[in-house]
């Protein structure tokens, strides 16, 4: 618990960037709860939210009947940029060489889910959703891999 | 044979109840989400203020197994405020509430949820070419606020209604 603690707080940056994607994730699920129980700031989070995506109502999931505020995709995104920042935190290797092959993972896997943002193999919901973690999981994993990497350089772990 | 009329009376009176059912009353409630697709081409050059905008439901909104509102049913949303483009390049602006829709059996369904529209603004770069390089770029005019058919939005139930199907 002490080592996890320990890893977390020499990690501060990768928190907080982590932060970010995991309030985007969040807050597109409050958007459907309010509007539900017709609080106005349900439509403030939609009006937020529609500046960084489309909205449309056959790419969302549903929560108590009303669209989440971020499409399945974008949905998947912010979850694997989380997910995979927080991993980062807990996953150090002295040997430099590891976080270079882990940006090679990360950007495989990113490169896959472009892919499938241009050709479209799959339309449901749920597709576009695993496509859009996937992709948010590459990206992260390289960004955690170059936050590794340059404080591998300045400061030995 | 006053028996046998009685007796025709019930039977008669069974089978209107059985072929046309007892009129069932279905409760709408309030916030409940009303998709909405725009069916005309709109721009804020030739709004007006007050100005109704039409669209229509995108897809059958259900009560449980029952369909309360029809897709493509007319939805009714108004402008409430409006701004032309401008000099210092502002763009146009259209704001537009949702009023009614109409459910299956013609009961009028108060809606509430607004939908903006911005046009292109360019005051930003007006101000810096203007300053900086000819005073004269501040006439330059940003972009009209439009939609085309297809735009969506939501709209939500504004008070509970009972419908009978």
């Amino acid at each position: 618990m002490g080592r996890a603690l320990e890893q977390v707080c020499s990690h501060r940056i990768l928190l907080i960037l982590g932060f970010v994607p995991a309030s985007i994730f969040f807050m597109a699920f409050f958007a459907p709860i309010f509007n539900a129980f017709g609080f106005n700031i349900g439509e403030s989070i939609y009006n937020l939210l529609s500046h960084i995506c489309h909205q449309h109502f056959e790419r969302v999931f549903f929560v108590f009947g009303h669209p989440t505020a971020l499409c399945s995709r974008c949905i998947g995104g912010y979850l694997g940029v989380f997910s995979a920042l927080i991993a980062l935190i807990f996953y150090q290797k002295e040997n430099k060489e590891a976080y270079i092959s882990l940006y090679a993972i990360g950007s495989t896997i990113l490169l896959l889910a472009i892919i499938d943002g241009l050709v479209k193999f799959g339309h449901s919901v749920e597709f576009r959703f695993f496509s859009g973690a996937l992709g948010g999981l590459g990206f992260g994993l390289m960004g955690a891999s170059i936050y590794h990497y340059i404080k591998g350089v300045f400061y030995a772990y | 044979m006053l028996i046998k009329i009685t007796k025709v009376l019930s039977f008669a009176a069974l089978l209107l109840t059985t072929t046309h059912g007892v009129a069932e009353t279905i409760t709408l409630k309030a916030n409940t989400f009303i998709p909405v697709i725009l069916t005309q081409n709109i721009s804020s050059e030739n709004l007006t203020l007050g100005e109704d905008v039409y669209f229509s439901v995108a897809y059958d909104i259900k009560v449980g197994k029952e369909t309360v509102i029809d897709a493509g049913t007319n939805v009714v949303a108004t402008v409430v405020s409006l701004e032309k483009k401008g000099t210092i390049g502002a763009g146009g602006q259209v704001s537009l509430t949702f009023l009614s829709t109409e459910s299956v059996d013609g009961t009028v369904i108060p809606l509430r949820g607004t939908k903006v529209l911005k046009g292109n603004d360019e005051t930003t770069g007006t101000v810096v070419v203007g300053v900086v390089l000819c005073p004269l770029a501040l006439l330059n005019q940003g972009d009209e606020a439009h939609a085309g058919q297809g735009l969506q939005a939501r709209a939500m139930v504004a008070s509970e209604v009972e419908i009978t199907l």
